[in-house]
C-alpha cells in the first residue's frame, strides 16, 4: 500500500489539492472559514453554557475548545470521506486507480484544516492560564491515530453509501447522537461513575478526553487508555478495509 | 512476446433493478426474494492475441460489450474468468472529460488531469506550454475551466491525452476532436502515436476509419466473439459484412451476423456510396430548381409583381435561414422589406415564442412567406392556428411545379 502511494504521490498531492480547494472555493473569505466556523460555533456554546457550567470550574474555555475541534475534525473528515467515492464516481469509472485513494485525500485536507483549526487553541490557552509543557508533544498521538480511525471510518461509509444513499441521513443523526456523547460543553464528571464508563464506548470521547487531560492536566494518561485508542483505530481501519476490500469490484457497477 | 493476450474473457455485468434503490426497497426486495439483479455476461469467451504495433478495431453494434471489454483491459473491470495478460503501459482515453475542476484554471487542470492519467510532476511540467500551444488556448490558460467552450473543452482534454508515447492506447471513440483544421489535426498526431509502435485498441462506429487503419478486427454481438480478423484482407472482408450485417438489421432487427454467404462485390461498391432517402432527393431537386427560376426573367417578374400589385412592402420568412438569403436579393428588389425571419424547427412552442415575440414588435407585417416547399401545407395550417396573417408560398410565387415537371422532362 505504502508502495502504491508513492507511485501516485504526484496524483495523490493533485487531489488533496483540488478537495482543499473545492471546499471553500467561491468564498471570499476562503481557508479563514475553517477557522471561523469553529469560533463561531466556539462562542455561542460560549454565551449559553458559561454561566451554567462554566462557573464552578477552571479553564472552562479550553476544556471546551478541545472538544469542539476535535469533533468537527471528526464529523468533517469522515463526512467528506463518506462521499468521496460517489463524488469521484465519473473519475473512477473510467480511468484505473487504486481508488482507496479518494477518502485518503479527503481525510489528509480535513487534517490539513484541522492543523489550521489548532491555531484557536494557542490565544485562548494564554487567556485563559493554561501552561505550555513538554508534554503537549503527546498530542501527536492521538492526532495520528485519530487520523488513521477517520479513515478507516470513511472507507466504511464510502462503500456502503455506494449502495446505500441513506446512509448519509442515518450517519448525519448518530453524528449528532455521537456529538452529545462527547461532553463537548458539559462535565464528564457531573456523571455518575457508571455514566462515566459508558462514556467511553463512544471512541470521539477518548479522543476528546486525552487530549484535554495532556493539554489542561499537563498529565499523560495511562496505558489503558493508550490501548484503547489503539485498539479503536486498528478496529474501525480493519472494519474499513474488510468493507472496501470485498466490495471494491462492486463499486463500478454502482457508481 | 504477445503485448495483450486474452483468452475465454468473461466479464461480468450486474443487470437490473438496483441502482439508488435506497435501504427501504432494498429490504422489501429481500424480503420478498426477488432482488431483481441478473447477473449477466457482457462479455462471453473472447480470445484474441495482440503483438506490438497492432492496431485492433473492435465492433458490434450497441450494447455488444464493446466499451466493457476495453474496460477490463485497462484494468477497471476485472474480468471473472479467464485469462487476461497485459504487457505494457496503458494509456485509456475511455473518455476525454473526466476529472476536470471547473473552478480551476486550465494551467492546474493540466496537472490535474495529467495526474489522472499516471503522467510524473516533471513530465508535465516540461510539457504545459505545448499542451497549451498545441489546444490554441494560450490566450485563455488563466481562465477557469468551466469558462471554455465544449470545443475548447475537448481540444484541451485531447491535447493533454496526446502528450505520451504509451505502449498500449486505448480509445473510445476518440481519434480526433474539435472543428475542421483542428480534427485534422488531432487526428495526425494521434496517427503518430499510433505509428511509433503503440498496439491500439480502437472502438468506433466509423467502419471507413476502421477500414484504414486495422489489422486486426474483433466482432461482438451480444458479448459473443462472432468473428476475429488476423490480417488486413480478413479485416476488410469482416467489415464489409459487418456493414452488410447492419444494412440488413436496419430492416429486420432480429437478423444474425452472417459469416459464411458469398459476398458479391457489387454489394461491396454499393455501400460507399449511400443511397438518399427519398426526403434527401426532394430538398436537393428543390434547391437545384430553385436556383434555375431564381435566375429566369420571367420568374424575376412575376415575383416583383406579386408583391407590387398587392402592395405589400413588410413581410415575415418562414423556412430555413440558408435558405431564405436565396431570396433577398429578389425581395429587395420587389421593394419588399423583411421582418424577421422565423427558423422552421421541430419543437412545436418554438414557433408560438418567436411569433408571440415577434408580432409584438412588427405589428406592420403583412404577409409570411414560406419558403419551405416540402412541408409547405404543414407549416400553413399551423401558422393559421396561430396568426391571421395572410400566408404565401414559394409554390404560389414561383409556379413551382410547372418547373419541377420540365426539370423531370429533361432527364
Amino acid at each position: 500500500m505504502i508502495k502504491t502511494l508513492k507511485k501516485y504521490k504526484f496524483l495523490f498531492g493533485e487531489l488533496v489539492k483540488r478537495d482543499f480547494r473545492q471546499k471553500y472555493k467561491k468564498t471570499t473569505l476562503g481557508v479563514i472559514w475553517s477557522v471561523l466556523n469553529p469560533l463561531a460555533e466556539f462562542l455561542i456554546l460560549m454565551m449559553i453554557f458559561k454561566n451554567l457550567f462554566g462557573r464552578t470550574t477552571p479553564h472552562y474555555t479550553v476544556y471546551m475548545l478541545i472538544g469542539i475541534l476535535t469533533y468537527s475534525y471528526f464529523s468533517n473528515a469522515t463526512t467528506s470521506g463518506m462521499q468521496s467515492f460517489l463524488s469521484n464516481g465519473a473519475i473512477i469509472q473510467k480511468i484505473k486507480l487504486p481508488i482507496w485513494l479518494f477518502p485518503l485525500s479527503k481525510n489528509v485536507s480535513a487534517l490539513i484544516n484541522f492543523f489550521i483549526t489548532l491555531i484557536l487553541l494557542i490565544p485562548f490557552m494564554i487567556i485563559d492560564g493554561v501552561p505550555f509543557t513538554w508534554k503537549l508533544i503527546f498530542l501527536v498521538i492521538p492526532i495520528v491515530l485519530l487520523f488513521f480511525m477517520n479513515y478507516g471510518i470513511s472507507l466504511i461509509l464510502a462503500s456502503l453509501y455506494i449502495f446505500f444513499k441513506d446512509v448519509q441521513y442515518f450517519y448525519s443523526i448518530f453524528c449528532r447522537l455521537l456529538y452529545f456523547c462527547c461532553a463537548v460543553f458539559w462535565y464528564d464528571t457531573s456523571l455518575s461513575e457508571q455514566g462515566q464508563k459508558l462514556l467511553h464506548i463512544n471512541p470521539v470521547y477518548d479522543f476528546i478526553s486525552y487530549s484535554r487531560s495532556i493539554i489542561i492536566h499537563a498529565q499523560i494518561p495511562s496505558l489503558i487508555d493508550h490501548l484503547v485508542l489503539i485498539a479503536y483505530t486498528v478496529a474501525m481501519l480493519l472494519i474499513g478495509f474488510l468493507v472496501y476490500h470485498y466490495n471494491k469490484e462492486k463499486f463500478v457497477f454502482y457508481l | 512476446m504477445a503485448i495483450i493476450d486474452a483468452s475465454h474473457l468473461y466479464i461480468r455485468y450486474l443487470l437490473g433493478d438496483f441502482r439508488d434503490i435506497g435501504l427501504k426497497e432494498w429490504m422489501i426486495q429481500k424480503a420478498k426474494r426477488e432482488r431483481r439483479v441478473e447477473n449477466r455476461w457482457s462479455v462471453e469467451d473472447v480470445s484474441f492475441t495482440l503483438e506490438k504495433g497492432d492496431f485492433m478495431g473492435i465492433i458490434g453494434v450497441n450494447g455488444a460489450g464493446k466499451s466493457t471489454l476495453l474496460k477490463s483491459i485497462a484494468g477497471i473491470l476485472p474480468p471473472k474468468q479467464g485469462t487476461l495478460q497485459v504487457n505494457g503501459n496503458i494509456i485509456a482515453l475511455l473518455e476525454l472529460g473526466t476529472g476536470f475542476d471547473g473552478d480551476l484554471n486550465l494551467i492546474e487542470n493540466i496537472y490535474m488531469r495529467g495526474a489522472l492519467l499516471g503522467y510524473t510532476k516533471e513530465f508535465i511540467a516540461e510539457r504545459v506550454q505545448e499542451i497549451i500551444q498545441f489546444a490554441e488556448l494560450e490566450p485563455f490558460q488563466y481562465y477557469k475551466y468551466k469558462q471554455l467552450s465544449s470545443g475548447m473543452r475537448s481540444r484541451l482534454a485531447f491535447s493533454i491525452a496526446c502528450m505520451v508515447n504509451p505502449e498500449i492506447l486505448i480509445l473510445d471513440e476518440v481519434l480526433s476532436v474539435g472543428d475542421g483544421g483542428f480534427r485534422k489535426k488531432s487526428e495526425q498526431k494521434m496517427m503518430e502515436i499510433i505509428q511509433s509502435g503503440a498496439t491500439t485498441l480502437f472502438v468506433s462506429h466509423s467502419t471507413t476509419q476502421m477500414r484504414r487503419l486495422c489489422n486486426k478486427l474483433l466482432w461482438l454481438d451480444n458479448g459473443k466473439q462472432i468473428a476475429f480478423a488476423n490480417n488486413k484482407q480478413e479485416c476488410t472482408e469482416l467489415l464489409t459484412r459487418y456493414e452488410r450485417y447492419l444494412k440488413q438489421r436496419a430492416t429486420d432487427p432480429t437478423v444474425k451476423p452472417d459469416l459464411t454467404s458469398p459476398l458479391t462485390p457489387t454489394a461491396a461498391t454499393k455501400q460507399k456510396k449511400p443511397t438518399p432517402t427519398s426526403y434527401e432527393i426532394r430538398v436537393q431537386t428543390y434547391m437545384n430548381t430553385l436556383h434555375k427560376m431564381i435566375l429566369h426573367p420571367k420568374t424575376v417578374e412575376n415575383f416583383i409583381a406579386y408583391f407590387q400589385t398587392k402592395r405589400i412592402t413588410h413581410i415575415a420568412i418562414y423556412g430555413e435561414t440558408m435558405l431564405s438569403k436565396t431570396f433577398f436579393g429578389l425581395l429587395e428588389r420587389a421593394g419588399v422589406t423583411i421582418d424577421y425571419v422565423v427558423e422552421n424547427r421541430k419543437e412545436s412552442n418554438y414557433c408560438k415564442t418567436i411569433y408571440n415575440r415577434s408580432i409584438e414588435k412588427y405589428p406592420y407585417t403583412q404577409c409570411i412567406f414560406i419558403i419551405d416547399i416540402i412541408s409547405e401545407n404543414e407549416i400553413r395550417n399551423k401558422l393559421r392556428k396561430l396568426t391571421n396573417i395572410p400566408t404565401v408560398t414559394v409554390s404560389e410565387l414561383l409556379n413551382y411545379s410547372e418547373w419541377e415537371s420540365k426539370s423531370k422532362k429533361k432527364k
